[in-house]
């Protein structure tokens, strides 16, 4: 009834209609613009909306989790790859942004320079850092540019879980944010713009050649790509954790994007770290105590990271990693890579669908290591220790306790022998010697969680690891044994109280006597 | 019968590698019976342009996984719904090939 001038028009053409012209689909937001992205499984995007679109998702996760305390020191690592340029990025924009929608947090920038983990030679490495140092100038935040290097001058209280303020609640969020904006509003507006002294810290020094080249050694030893993949994240943590603590911030930014977490969650699950995907690919990951890592970038993929950054010129540095030019099969990380990717390929939800699943994960402590004591710590990735070895009836277990040398019985068995050799003579020293030059790599061994043991069995030789390493695991096993014999003394200080207790009653009750015998003298 | 064909071809976020580190590349197409079209070009790239591990790029007669193209900067996806087959490359147009994930994105850490 609407279509009364139809039989008035041209007849539509026979057979199938023409080849769309060039460029008539339109945004799906907008419904005008050219679009020139597809994200979602089809959705196609024009610029500018994808652009709200990708800013509003980085806010959105930021003010979702409300952990991130205005006024707060947040340092941003930064590795030059598209992900984390994107989220230098948005943060400089945030911060620029009108008083409303402002991030109110003061960030800093972290450089890692790991040329030495990847065989790179003098020359090209300065001229990564040049590079770097251009889009760094450019940023204007404070930056810090270390070398991985530097882990050899690491002390060995990196390794240590530090004391972790209260947790903020939705309340204490409320009222930071409600303060900091009174006292913003009592300082004016014109000091808020730039709370951050603008010094560049630069570097300390380039690394000397002795390091660099104990750097390489240590990553020539490593007999597989996969072990070097988890020995370099290990170490540039720790780095970054380093940077972050003496430097006074609480919060590190990664920008792991969510096509990333769903690769580093099938490849932890594939690496035995299926204890810790909750730290591993959450959100926040508060293993550290008193230096959380966020992961504002998780909710975006890979593709609309390249994208963002290429429609709107976000400037990235290359610098190849251990795995360049790798072969699709040459560590474990590679290949859930290239299976990720593929299936991705195939299924356009693959990503999405693992990610997900990351997100339901939540972080429970394990029985008996209740969130006021923490249990023992790994010594390398530094979370609550997965291994039981009361729990050696499983092939956990078994795997477990096989993994030590024979010389090193189970830690359970291990107690026999100890108290034993201890307590004759010269016992201690003798025991003390033995675990000084027969096992310091049972030592370290035995303070790993599953995972990292698994990974330090591609490391014939501890020796090139740094020394903070090993002089923590020395201290630990130190303490370790310490508690050992202070629980021992308590042992026989109780034990012996039964019998020579009994005769200082006796002398107190005499005493008593005497006391009591007193006033009738 | 397509008259050669001037295009940009330009690699990045590490895909530059296996091209020699060369990131933009100005080529001619030489004239063929069948019009140009990105698959058609993708076997001419690894023919005359790639110079390593054709694997890392190609796979089957599509970029392997991971390598996102993008045509006048715009999603190849688009392309689809947007040009018929038989259209040809417009001439002076650019072919990005910006090399996603793999190979040039390390993590930010962690």
């Amino acid at each position: 009834m609407c279509e009364v001038g139809e039989d008035y028009r041209e007849p539509a053409p026979a057979g199938p209609p023409p080849p769309r012209p060039c460029r008539e689909q339109k945004c799906v937001k907008c419904k005008e613009g050219l679009p020139v992205v597809v994200i979602r499984a089809g959705d196609a995007f024009c610029r500018d909306c994808f652009k709200v679109f990708y800013v509003h998702k980085f806010r959105a996760v930021l003010g979702k989790n409300r952990l991130i305390f205005p006024g707060e020191k947040v340092l941003l690592a930064w590795s030059g790859g598209p992900s984390s340029s994107s989220m230098l990025w948005q943060v400089l924009e945030g911060l620029s942004q009108d008083s409303a929608k402002r991030l109110r947090f003061v960030p800093g920038v972290v450089f890692a320079d790991e040329g030495a983990a990847c065989g790179q030679s003098p020359e090209d490495r300065a001229k990564t850092l040049a590079e770097a140092k251009l889009v760094l100038q450019t940023v204007g935040f404070p930056w810090h540019i270390v070398a991985l290097e530097e882990v050899f001058g690491l002390p060995p209280s990196v390794l240590r879980c530090s004391a972790r303020e209260p947790v903020g609640t939705e309340g204490a969020y409320k009222a930071a944010v409600d303060s900091f904006l009174q006292q913003h509003h009592a300082l004016g507006e014109e000091k808020q713009s730039r709370p951050c002294p603008q010094h560049p810290q630069g570097r300390a020094g380039p690394p000397t050649a002795g390091q660099t080249e104990a750097l390489s050694r240590l990553f020539n030893s490593v007999k597989t790509l996969t072990a070097k993949e988890e020995l370099l994240q290990t170490l540039r943590t720790h780095l970054i954790l380093h940077v972050a603590r003496t430097h006074g911030y609480s919060k590190v930014m990664t920008g792991d994007s969510c096509t990333r977490l769903a690769v580093k969650l099938m490849t932890s699950l594939a690496l035995g770290r299926g204890a810790f995907l909750a730290w591993d690919t959450g959100f926040s990951d508060e293993r550290h105590g008193d230096v959380v890592v966020v992961r504002p970038m998780r909710e975006h993929t890979l593709k609309e990271v390249a994208f963002y950054n290429r429609l709107f010129a976000v400037p990235s540095v290359f610098t190849p990693a251990v795995d360049t030019k790798a072969p699709e099969k040459a560590s474990i990380h590679r290949l859930m890579e290239a299976f990720i990717l593929r299936l991705q390929a195939q299924f356009p939800s693959t990503v999405s669908t693992v990610y997900r699943t990351s997100e339901k994960l939540v972080k429970a402590p394990r029985d008996g290591c209740a969130a006021g004591s923490p249990g023992p710590r790994c010594l390398l990735c530094m979370c609550a220790l997965d291994v039981d070895t009361a729990d050696s009836a499983t092939a956990f277990g078994a795997q477990t306790s096989s993994q030590l040398p024979q010389t090193q019985p189970p830690v359970a068995e291990a107690e026999a022998p100890t108290v034993s050799c201890c307590r004759s003579g010269m016992g201690r020293a003798q025991h003390c010697c033995r675990m000084e030059e027969d096992d310091p790599r049972a030592r370290v061994i035995e303070q790993l969680c599953y995972g990292c043991r698994v990974t330090m069995k591609d490391l014939p030789s501890l020796d090139p690891l740094p020394p903070y390493i090993l002089a923590e695991a020395q201290l630990r096993s130190q303490r370790a044994e310490a508690e050992q014999e202070i629980q021992e003394c308590l042992l026989e200080a109780h034990e012996g109280r039964a019998r020579p207790g009994a005769t200082s009653a006796e002398q107190e009750g005499a005493d008593g006597r005497v006391a009591c015998d007193h006033p009738f003298v | 019968m397509a008259a050669p064909l001037s295009v940009q071809v330009e690699f990045g976020g590490g895909a530059e590698l296996l091209f020699d580190g060369v990131k933009k590349h100005q080529v001619t197409l030489p004239g063929q019976e069948e019009p140009w079209d990105i698959r058609n070009l993708l076997v001419w790239i690894k023919k005359n342009l790639l110079k390593e591990r054709p694997e890392l790029f190609i796979r089957g007669d599509s970029v392997r996984p991971g390598i996102l193209v993008l045509v006048n900067d715009a999603d190849w996806e688009l392309l689809a719904t947007r040009w018929a087959p038989e259209t040809l490359l417009p001439a002076r147009g650019c072919q990005r090939a910006a090399h996603s994930a793999e190979r040039g994105e390390k993590e930010g850490v962690g």
